[in-house]
This record gives C-alpha cells, sequence and structure tokens, in this order.
C-alpha cells in the first residue's frame, strides 16, 4: 500500500473518535432534555417521595453530569446497557433477541434495491434521453415521495390480504416460514430505498461514461455489454461501494419503519414501542447501537474503496 | 437576487416544455387551496364522533366514515393544513437558523466557523432519522416537539451550503467596493454577502420540504408525531392499518395525498436543480 493510502487509511480512522464521542454525548445528555423529574418518570406515578430519591440514586442521576458519562462509559465497556424501565430485562439481551429480525431486513431489502436500481441506473445512464428512461425518472419521483408504511400497506393489501400468497405480518418459526414473512417487508424497504440509489448508481455511470478511456473504447467500436462489463462497471465499483454505504442509513430506517408496518420483532420496532411508552433506557441504548452501526458500516466503506482504489489519497 | 426574484427568473428560463411542472404546479395549488378553505369544502366537522362507525363512500361522505363515524374527507382536508404547514415550518425554521449561523460563520471566520465545520461534520456522520425518533420522544409527541427536533437536526445542512457560498461572495470585488464606501460589517453582510449566497440553499429548501413531510408522516404513523386526534395524513393511514382487510381505502386516499404533495413538491425541485446546473 502506498503512502498516500496509509495516510487515508490512519486519518479515516481517527475520524472516527470525535463522531463516537459526540453520539454517547448525545445519548447520555439525551435525558437532561426529557421535561420533568427523569428519576420521578422513571419511578412512576404512585410512587413515594422516598421512591424518587432512590431511584435517583440508583441511576446515579443526583451525581454532576460528567461522572454520569463516566459512569455509563463504564458500564457500557462491561456490555452493560442498562434495564428497561417497562419489563426490567437487560437491554442487552433484548438487542440480541431482535437484532436478527433488523439483519434479515437489511439484507431483504439490499437485495431488492440493487436488483431493482442497477437495471434502472444503467437505462437512465446510457440512453438518458429515451423515452423508457424519461418514464423510469418520473417514476422514481414519484417513488421516493411514497411513504414506506403506505408502500407497505398497499402491498399487504394486495399481495396478503386480496390473494393469500403471502403471510401480513410475524416473523415465522421455521426457515422457509421466514423466508416467505420476509418477502413483503424486503420489498416494500427495496422499493422505498431503491430510487436514491439507482439515482446516485445513474450519475457515476454518467461519471464515468464520460471519461476519456471510454471515449476511446468506444471509439474503437466497443459498445453495449463488453463495453458496461470491461469498462464501465469495474471503474464503477469504487462508487458503488460509496453507495452501499450511503444506502445502509436508507436500509436502516426503511427496516425500523417496516418492522413497524408488519409487527416483525426487530430493533425498530422495539425503539417505536420504546419511544412511545416512554422507556427512556431502551431509546438511549438503540440509538446508540443505530448510531454505531452506521458509523462502522461508511468506516468499513471508505477502508475498502481505499483497497479498490490505487488513486486514494487523504483530500 | 431576493427570492421572489429567484423564482420568477427560474420559471420564466423554462417556458416551453414544461408539463410535468404544470401539473406539479397545478396539483399544488389545488391543495393549498384545499387547505386553505378546508372549512368551507368540509361536509363535517373533522373531529365530530357520530355512530355511523365505517360507512363506505356515499353522498353524505364521499370518501365515507372512519372508526369513530368522523367524516374521512373532512379529516383529510384539515390535515392537509397541519402537514402543509409543519413541511414548511420543519424545513424553513432550519434554513432560517441555518442562514443565520451559517452566514455570521462565513462571514467572520475563525472559531465559530471551525466550531461550525466540526459539528456538521459530525452530524453528517450520525443517522439523522433515529436521532429524529430520540429527539422527538425526549421532548414528547406534540407539534412543538416536532419542529424543535428537525430543527436541531436540519439547520447544518442549511448552515454549511451558506458557510460555502458566504465565503465566496466575501472575495469579490463589489464586497471590497462596499467596505470603501464605508458600509458597516452588517450592512454588507445582510445586503450585499447574503442574497448572493442563498441561491443553493434555495435549491435545497425544495427537497428539505419533501424530506420533512416524510419525517412528519412517518413519525406520526408511529404515534410520535401530532398530538393523538389532531387529522394528519401519517396518523390517518396508522388508524387504519387495523382496517386494511375491509377497508382499504381508509389507509390509500391519506397516503396518496402525500404523495401527490411529495411528488408536485419535487418536481419543482427537480427544475430548480437543472435550471441552477445550466445557468
Amino acid at each position: 500500500m502506498s503512502a498516500g493510502r496509509l495516510r487515508f487509511v490512519a486519518a479515516r480512522l481517527v475520524q472516527v473518535l470525535p463522531v463516537l464521542t459526540a453520539l454517547l454525548l448525545i445519548v447520555v445528555l439525551l435525558q437532561q432534555l426529557m421535561p420533568g423529574d427523569p428519576a420521578r418518570v422513571m419511578a412512576g406515578p404512585r410512587a413515594t417521595v422516598e421512591q424518587v430519591a432512590q431511584v435517583r440514586r440508583d441511576l446515579g442521576l443526583d451525581q454532576p453530569i460528567f461522572l454520569q458519562f463516566w459512569a455509563y462509559l463504564t458500564n457500557l465497556a462491561e456490555g452493560d446497557l442498562g434495564r428497561s424501565n417497562r419489563t426490567g430485562i437487560p437491554i442487552s439481551a433484548i438487542v440480541g433477541d431482535r437484532a436478527g429480525a433488523t439483519l434479515w431486513l437489511m439484507a431483504g431489502g439490499l437485495i431488492v434495491s440493487t436488483a431493482l436500481a442497477a437495471p434502472a441506473a444503467l437505462l437512465m445512464a446510457l440512453r438518458p434521453r429515451s423515452v423508457a428512461a424519461r418514464i423510469c425518472a418520473r417514476s422514481l419521483t414519484i417513488l421516493v415521495n411514497c411513504p414506506p408504511f403506505w408502500i407497505g400497506l398497499m402491498l399487504a393489501s394486495v399481495l396478503a390480504l386480496r390473494t393469500g400468497w403471502l403471510p401480513v405480518g410475524g416473523f415465522g418459526e421455521t426457515f422457509g416460514e421466514r423466508l416467505r414473512s420476509m418477502v413483503l417487508p424486503s420489498l416494500t424497504i427495496g422499493l422505498a430505498a431503491m430510487p436514491l440509489l439507482a439515482r446516485s448508481a445513474a450519475g457515476s455511470l454518467r461519471q464515468v461514461l464520460a471519461a476519456d478511456h471510454v471515449t476511446t473504447a468506444r471509439s474503437l467500436g466497443i459498445t453495449g455489454w463488453p463495453l458496461v462489463r470491461r469498462h464501465l462497471l469495474r471503474n464503477a465499483m469504487p462508487p458503488a461501494v460509496t453507495l452501499l454505504s450511503v444506502q445502509a442509513a436508507a436500509l436502516l430506517f426503511g427496516a425500523v419503519v417496516v418492522e413497524q408496518t408488519f409487527g416483525l420483532p426487530g430493533l425498530g420496532a422495539e425503539l417505536v414501542s420504546a419511544a412511545g411508552q416512554r422507556d427512556f433506557p431502551v431509546v438511549q441504548a438503540l440509538t446508540l447501537i443505530f448510531g454505531c452501526g452506521i458509523i462502522l458500516i461508511n468506516l468499513l466503506a471508505d477502508l475498502s474503496v481505499a483497497l479498490l482504489d490505487p488513486r486514494t489519497t487523504w483530500r | 437576487m431576493t427570492a421572489v426574484t429567484f423564482f420568477r427568473a427560474r420559471f420564466r428560463a423554462r417556458r416551453g416544455g414544461g408539463r410535468v411542472r404544470w401539473v406539479a404546479v397545478t396539483l399544488l395549488a389545488l391543495v393549498i387551496l384545499a387547505a386553505i378553505f378546508a372549512p368551507v369544502l368540509s361536509p363535517d366537522d373533522p373531529a365530530r364522533q357520530t355512530l355511523d362507525q365505517l360507512r363506505p363512500p356515499s353522498a353524505d361522505h364521499p370518501l365515507g366514515t372512519d372508526a369513530l363515524g368522523r367524516d374521512v374527507l373532512s379529516r383529510m382536508l384539515y390535515a392537509l393544513r397541519t402537514d402543509l404547514l409543519l413541511m414548511v415550518f420543519a424545513a424553513g425554521l432550519p434554513m432560517l437558523a441555518g442562514t443565520v449561523i451559517g452566514a455570521l460563520a462565513g462571514y467572520h471566520g475563525g472559531s465559530l466557523d471551525a466550531a461550525v465545520r466540526w459539528v456538521a461534520d459530525i452530524f453528517q456522520a450520525l443517522p439523522v432519522y433515529v436521532l429524529l425518533i430520540a429527539f422527538v420522544f425526549v421532548l414528547g409527541p406534540g407539534t412543538p416537539s416536532l419542529l424543535v427536533a428537525f430543527g436541531t437536526l436540519g439547520w447544518i445542512v442549511y448552515a454549511r451550503l451558506i458557510r460555502t457560498e458566504v465565503r465566496r461572495v466575501r472575495e469579490r470585488d463589489y464586497v471590497s467596493a462596499s467596505y470603501l464606501l464605508g458600509l458597516s460589517h452588517t450592512t454588507v453582510l445582510v445586503r450585499h454577502v447574503l442574497p448572493n449566497s442563498l441561491r443553493q440553499s434555495l435549491v435545497y429548501l425544495t427537497t428539505d420540504m419533501g424530506l420533512a413531510l416524510q419525517g412528519i408522516a412517518v413519525l406520526s404513523f408511529f404515534g410520535l408525531g401530532v398530538e393523538a386526534g389532531t387529522p394528519e395524513l401519517g396518523a390517518m393511514v396508522a388508524e387504519a392499518q387495523v382496517l386494511l382487510r375491509s377497508h382499504w381505502w381508509l389507509a390509500a386516499f391519506p397516503g396518496l395525498m402525500i404523495i401527490v404533495i411529495g411528488s408536485s413538491v419535487a418536481a419543482l425541485a427537480d427544475r430548480f436543480n437543472e435550471d441552477g446546473e445550466a445557468g
């Protein structure tokens, strides 16, 4: 690896630190933003003054803020994310229980959105003035403005309720059932995440198309699939990896919405129900986990671009 | 160039061949008119509950009634008010805050500028929607917390755009000339630098309004957005979710309305974008 790329990798790794610190700070400070006394809220409406004071001591809320921050960090380092307000179950157990569905959904959404976006992007980049490409671009504008939960409900209405082809919700027990129950949610996430992916992919394909080596190849009479495969796709790979990382945020948000729509037992549904029932520790922990996930995916994407593209240097 | 001349110039630039734009403008105008005249157009009080529950569309109730016997058309008209207003403020307030902060940072530079850039870099690396849920949760449901949450997370993009433009414009000859004329920093910034730095932010504003509309609808669908009972399109879809099998239209129409508003705004945004690139 050249010095420039090494510098890139080192600088990118260092860059993660302030972002992580900021995320941790936000997550700890969220509690201070809550209206009213958090100890009173957590102790419940029927708690006595002594019970509230006990809760405050237990949670360390009588300590100065930087000590609270430190306490949260040390607990985190031991893998302790706190306990749910509602059930008292350790949050790490909840996460272990529910991460599966979310990961399944994100994988499904990734497959569907890529499968849908790739042909659309190729069409819009290679034949930008054709009628098909224009119709495609217009449909994308409409699709990007469809609320994802609405797409999900309409798909369910047509493909599940009316025909009974697919289950309406739930996660299933066996592998086959699970696969079937993933079809509609994956389609929904895929459709919701696809327009932005297709547009950015078309944009970077256009850039590659305008590059000198492609003009040369075209002037040598190379067209069609050989041109796409040998000269376009390879050079479009590094931007595509970056696109995938941008996609991760969209897929994650899509998963949150779709879990809620189809009643899937994932992390997103847990976040929403915890927020609805004022379960602060769970909201706090899941915000942290989702944030870390996105930071990690972005980091991995940038690092793999550095490996794929020998031209990468730091700025 | 002020905002008004900006939009006028953008529109004039595309006199021919803008069929899509005209459809978008017409639809948007209809939606806005429907929202303004909601009290006149509504067949019924949107909050009045009756025992006439879950009726299919009829002459009395053109879109039927919901599970509490409320007239769906009236609720939708009032929901347009909620959503359009929230959309404008959820995108407009961040733009206002971002413009002020970005202009000061870009104009004065130094530690304020460094701080703004630092905050912007960090927030760009965090998942906005998840933070949005967390913020709205912390502040409690309701319109004020929605706007605070959107404002807290939204100003950053505008500040970044304005900051870059202000730094560029500040170096122009006519700005130096303004100093030579003895104008104060405030006058130069507000009268001469800022108006020429707003274009990209205005283009982004149109995109941002679409995002805000979706965000509000999704949060309300989760039950974390507007106060319970407020007519709002996302909340209407949520209420209709359990009735999907028998009353699919209760979920379909409010969703279609979101799409119409969002797509119209987006079609206009696309125009601005193209014109911005061309001009």
